[in-house]
């Protein structure tokens, strides 16, 4: 059973490896700065994308049904997760967003966007919302999916529920929802994150910056808007080629987060228009193949978690990329499998995993039909 | 199938969602990267490039003997930013006690200023050193230059200084500064978002190139020996400034020069070069020397002075003597400094020769020597003077001088006979010791005989032992010198003030085989006394017998003596090249093994420098001036037919031509032919009838006369 979509493991691979190459160029600075070793980062990343490598591939090899049976405990796991980070969370940036597991340190919304599409996927195949109407189709997995958000919104991490909410959005658009059913959540999204804008002044702060930016094209380049200056500036500068690998400048504690959240703008820095295109082809490839296997999947199970996956992949991506070309107010959220980060990256791997096994199901089904029909039709 | 094609559209419409906006974020990366790459790429290299400056050590100045003069300093400035502390006042409580400032204020400072302040600039490096150990958080030690001179005001005046950015502005520091500064290094560096910056193992940079250092010719020794002595007279006597320049006559080499009192920087100067004064009895050793040296006078010929001490020496001079005599031996003149013969002396030496010998001593002209603002003196030429004006400035007025053109008229006397090129620099080196330039004593030319500068060393040594300048006798030591006592002339009455002096003394010691000449001057001692014999010559006393006590100094047994004497050249004298072509010039100067060099065009030598009869080195070049070249219409060849053989000769010689005449009366040919360009010098014919009408003295128009042409 080993006949799934080859470009589903490469493609990851292919961005985990250009990852742990630009997380390099853009922490050694960093890293000599804050531990006295520009390796510190870079060794981390390393590892854990040696360790993404194997959870891809054990992932990959666990059968559909299993992981259909298994997901009400999943959604149990993430959601207590998300609560324990209330409860024993690790501060960070002004956001409890990191739970300390042993040697581990886990970020909860990793793993709770990921169970969240397991359980979506479950629950939209046993109620398909175009057969069970408003109430009883549509309303129980998004409470359960905004519930989650709600957590994550908590901790605040705004720019992550709104993802994990996008996601749900998404997978019961897919599931067939009557679209007019969709215009419910959509204004309940709209409602909780004006509020949460209202209640957190940095917030809003960005999005005002990011109006103005998209008003005038003006930046406050001391204030708010330093990180999308300084980000704008890295990709600008990189021209046609770019300054070449290591070579940006713009890494010199000048972006903040260069080697996570805007780990673009340095490989726009040192890569140039060419290696944008590059990455943005992987990207591209990527969703396509993981949209083509989610076209091809069997039951509404594999269908559901094939597309909700790839879209939580895509949708990161673009908010990532859009936040990092100032199309977006500023906000944190990985590029997958390049950015920096460990949960992240373990999570899209496992997505990666069960996305190639939603391929391989799908050529054996097909390879399947194909035998029975060839002797259907001697 | 109704639900797998919904499902197939709605896949189809979140991939094409998904690749859509992949497709927009594309075209946002190609328009930051390529439509507006050059305003980031300026933005970028703005934000991160630095261009630092790396100063250069500024050269060191050291004496003849190698001690410091002038050396950059390390020092140590500490900077604070409070808010950075961890323990603010733990810091401040460690500072004050290691800088002795007081704690409190210093805490009361770090709550006012917590982004930036000064903590103590300029710290000796022993504590300096100590806070950079400590490298502490919101603590910055940073390393500036400060130059220091180790002799201090006491050769401020000739030195110099520097100015905060540690550029000389004055005195050797400003003369020597294109050596002493270096070149400054830069480096390229990379400053991160926090503000620090970091220095690019791929950036470039260029290494600082640290000063060279020049030995000088001062002898630091002498100069705070002199600078003391000095001092203490203009203090003692309440003089307004007293200044003196110290020589080795054998060289020229200027070994010390002092101004008092010092001066706040950018009003004081130094005197010693930059100054003129009215020189007085000092001045009559040009006059004596001439006297000698022309064989007007012998040593122990006797002059007619006045027993009353008044005596007229020419029309409207009337000169008055100190020590009155009704007549003096010459030797005995310059002993008690008789005015009266000296002026007498100056009638029969003669404008001429006084100012012959005057200008070849220096006097008039600048010396070259290696120091800004160096003042010419003043010394009319003969065509400027009066009747009384030859034995006026024989008795030191009516001429002004600096101290370094009568040090070095006395270097002469005491070298025998050879004006020194003086010189303050002996050598640079670069910063690793390697010399980059030496300079060797160089004689200009001989103004006086080895006899006459044997004899006028001779009797200036018995105007110490038993003349005027007593007071700078000292017992087993052979001084020779000259006072000079001269009135300060006051601009704003337009004459010699009354009651305000000029003292002054000039010698040289030993007196046989002088190693050492000096001038001290103290401009307006008061308290009644004023004689440079009472004022300045202890001094120049005070000075040898102090130097005499330093050990291994200049009066100590020299087996180099010899041979530190540079080779005499044979003196040559000047001959007149004035209206001489260039090229004839050239061949008169050649056959008297002299270089010419011209100045401006023209055909003729207009003037010469120097002038003719002045004795001058073998090898030394002569300059003269062209005559600027007569407008073109006048070099061409008139049209001379019909003039008479006078009228046209008249015309011919402000065209510089030989003309060669045939025949005699009127002009009727002519060659070259009128119009003609002609060069100088060049010879023309004109053949002459008599009887031929001359045209007379009305010329005509010179087109007419051209048409008419060879008839």
């Amino acid at each position: 059973m080993n006949r799934g979509d080859r470009w589903l493991l490469v493609l990851p691979l292919a961005l985990t490896a250009l990852g742990v190459v630009m997380v390099y160029s853009s922490s050694a600075i960093l890293g000599i700065t804050r531990y006295q070793d520009p390796n510190y980062f870079f060794a981390k990343q390393l590892f854990r994308a040696v360790l993404g490598v194997i959870v891809m591939l054990l992932v990959s090899r666990v059968p559909l049904h299993r992981l259909e049976r298994l997901a009400p405990a999943l959604i149990l796991v993430g959601a207590g997760l998300l609560a324990l980070v209330g409860v024993a969370g690790h501060m960070s940036n002004g956001a409890t967003r990191w739970l300390r597991l042993g040697m581990l340190t886990v970020q909860p919304t990793d793993v709770g966007r990921l169970t969240a599409v397991v359980f979506l996927a479950w629950w939209l195949k046993r109620r398909p919302p175009a057969e069970h109407g408003l109430v009883r189709g549509l309303f129980p997995p998004l409470a359960v999916v905004g519930g989650l958000a709600g957590l994550i919104l908590i901790q605040p991490n705004l720019s992550s529920a709104t993802l994990l909410a996008l996601t749900g959005f998404g997978m019961v658009f897919l599931a067939g929802a009557p679209l007019r059913h969709l215009a419910v959540p959509l204004g309940v999204g709209a409602v909780v994150g004006a509020v949460t804008l209202r209640t957190h002044p940095y917030m809003m702060e960005r999005v005002e910056t990011f109006v103005r930016f998209l008003g005038t094209g003006t930046l406050d380049s001391r204030g708010s808007g330093w990180q999308l200056d300084q980000s704008l500036i890295a990709i600008g500068s990189g021209g046609w080629f770019g300054r070449g690998l290591g070579g940006g400048l713009q890494k010199y504690l000048f972006l903040p987060e260069a080697h996570t959240d805007f780990i673009f703008s340095i490989l726009a820095e040192e890569l140039g228009f060419v290696g944008v295109t590059a990455l943005l082809v992987l990207v591209g490839l990527l969703l396509w193949r993981g949209m083509r296997a989610t076209a091809r999947a069997g039951g509404p199970f594999a269908f559901l978690l094939a597309g909700g996956l790839t879209l939580q992949i895509g949708l990161y991506a673009l908010v990532n990329l859009a936040v990092a070309t100032g199309l977006a107010p500023t906000t944190g959220l990985p590029l997958p499998f390049v950015s920096y980060g460990g949960s992240a990256l373990l999570a899209n791997m496992a997505a990666a995993g069960v996305l190639y096994r939603v391929s391989a199901a799908n050529d054996e089904r097909e390879a399947l039909a194909r035998q029975r029909w060839s002797r259907e039709t001697p | 199938m109704a639900h797998m094609d919904m499902r197939r559209s709605r896949v189809l419409v979140a991939a094409a969602g998904l690749l859509l906006g992949l497709a927009l974020l594309w075209l946002r990366a190609g328009w930051l990267q390529l439509v507006m790459h050059e305003a980031y790429e300026q933005r970028a290299e703005r934000n991160q490039e630095q261009r630092v400056l790396i100063k250069p050590a500024r050269g060191n100045l050291f004496d003849r003997y190698g001690r410091p003069l002038a050396r950059d300093l390390p020092t140590y400035s500490i900077s604070a930013a409070p808010a950075e502390m961890q323990d603010p006042r733990r810091t401040a409580r460690d500072l004050a006690r290691l800088l002795h400032l007081d704690r409190r204020r210093l805490e009361r400072q770090f709550a006012s200023r917590p982004r930036f302040l000064w903590v103590a600039r300029q710290v000796p490096p022993a504590p300096g050193q100590e806070v950079a150990g400590w490298s502490r958080r919101g603590l910055y030690v940073s390393i500036e230059t400060r130059r220091e001179y180790p002799l201090g005001a006491a050769a401020g005046e000739i030195i110099g200084r520097t100015n905060v950015d540690n550029e000389g502005v004055d005195g050797l520091e400003l003369q020597l500064d294109g050596d002493l500064r270096g070149r400054p290094g830069w480096a390229t560096l990379i400053r991160d978002g926090r503000g620090h910056s970091h220095s690019l193992p791929r950036g470039l940079r260029r290494s600082p190139e640290d000063g060279r250092s020049v030995v000088l010719t001062l002898d630091a020794d002498l100069q705070s020996i002199l600078e003391s002595h000095l001092g203490h007279v203009v203090d003692t006597l309440n003089a307004e400034r007293g200044f003196a320049l110290f020589m080795d006559p054998r060289t020229g080499e200027v070994l010390a020069s002092v101004g008092v009192p010092h001066l706040p920087p950018g009003r004081a100067r130094n005197w010693t070069i930059t100054d003129q004064y009215e020189p007085g009895s000092t001045f009559k050793l040009v006059v004596a020397a001439t006297a000698l040296e022309e064989g007007l006078a012998t040593p122990d010929q006797w002059f007619e002075a006045a027993a009353n001490g008044v005596g007229q020496v020419a029309p409207g001079a009337v000169f008055h003597d100190v020590h009155k005599e009704p007549r003096y031996r010459f030797r005995d003149a310059l002993r008690w400094s008789s005015n009266i013969v000296m002026g007498r002396l100056g009638v029969l030496v003669g404008d001429e020769r006084l100012y012959r010998y005057a200008t070849s001593l220096g006097f008039g002209s600048i010396s070259g020597i290696d120091f800004p603002g160096e003042a010419s003196g003043r010394l009319r030429s003969p065509a400027q003077w009066s009747a009384r004006s030859a034995p006026t400035i024989a008795i030191g007025h009516e001429v002004s001088v600096t101290p370094l053109q009568l040090v070095l008229a006395y270097a002469s006397i005491a070298n025998g006979g050879l004006l020194m090129q003086p010189q303050l620099v002996r050598e640079v080196r670069t910063a690793e010791g390697e010399v980059v330039r030496r300079f060797t004593p160089h004689a200009s030319h001989r103004v006086f005989s080895e006899r006459t500068a044997a004899l006028m060393r001779a009797l200036l040594a018995a105007v110490v032992d038993s003349g005027t300048a007593q007071a700078a006798r000292l017992p087993g030591f052979h001084v020779a010198g000259k006072t000079g006592t001269s009135q300060k002339y006051d601009a704003s009455i337009g004459t010699y003030a009354r009651g305000k002096y000029l003292s002054s003394f000039v010698g040289f010691a030993p007196a046989e085989d002088p190693v050492l000449v000096g001038l001290v001057v103290i401009d307006e001692p008061k308290g009644g006394h004023y004689y440079g014999g009472e004022v300045a010559a202890p001094v120049f006393r005070k000075v040898i017998e102090d130097l005499r006590r330093v050990p291994h100094g200049m009066f100590e047994y020299d087996a180099n003596r010899v041979a530190a004497r540079p080779p005499a050249p044979a003196p040559v004298t000047v001959p007149d090249l004035r209206l001489m072509v260039p090229a004839a010039a050239e061949r008169r100067l050649a056959d008297h093994e002299l270089r010419a060099r011209f100045e401006g065009e023209g055909a003729r030598v207009l003037a010469q420098s120097p002038a003719c009869g002045v004795a001058v080195g073998r090898g030394s070049s002569v300059t003269m001036w062209l005559a600027p070249p007569v407008d073109s219409l006048e070099r061409c060849m008139p049209d001379l037919a019909g003039l008479s053989v006078r009228e046209a000769l008249r015309r011919l010689t402000r065209l510089e031509l030989r003309p060669q005449i045939l025949g005699s009366g009127t002009v009727v040919r002519q060659s070259p032919a009128a119009g003609t360009a002609l060069e100088p010098g060049a010879g023309c014919r004109l053949w002459c009838e008599p009887g031929v009408r001359a045209v007379g003295l009305a010329p005509a128009q010179p087109g007419i006369m051209a048409r008419n042409g060879e008839p």
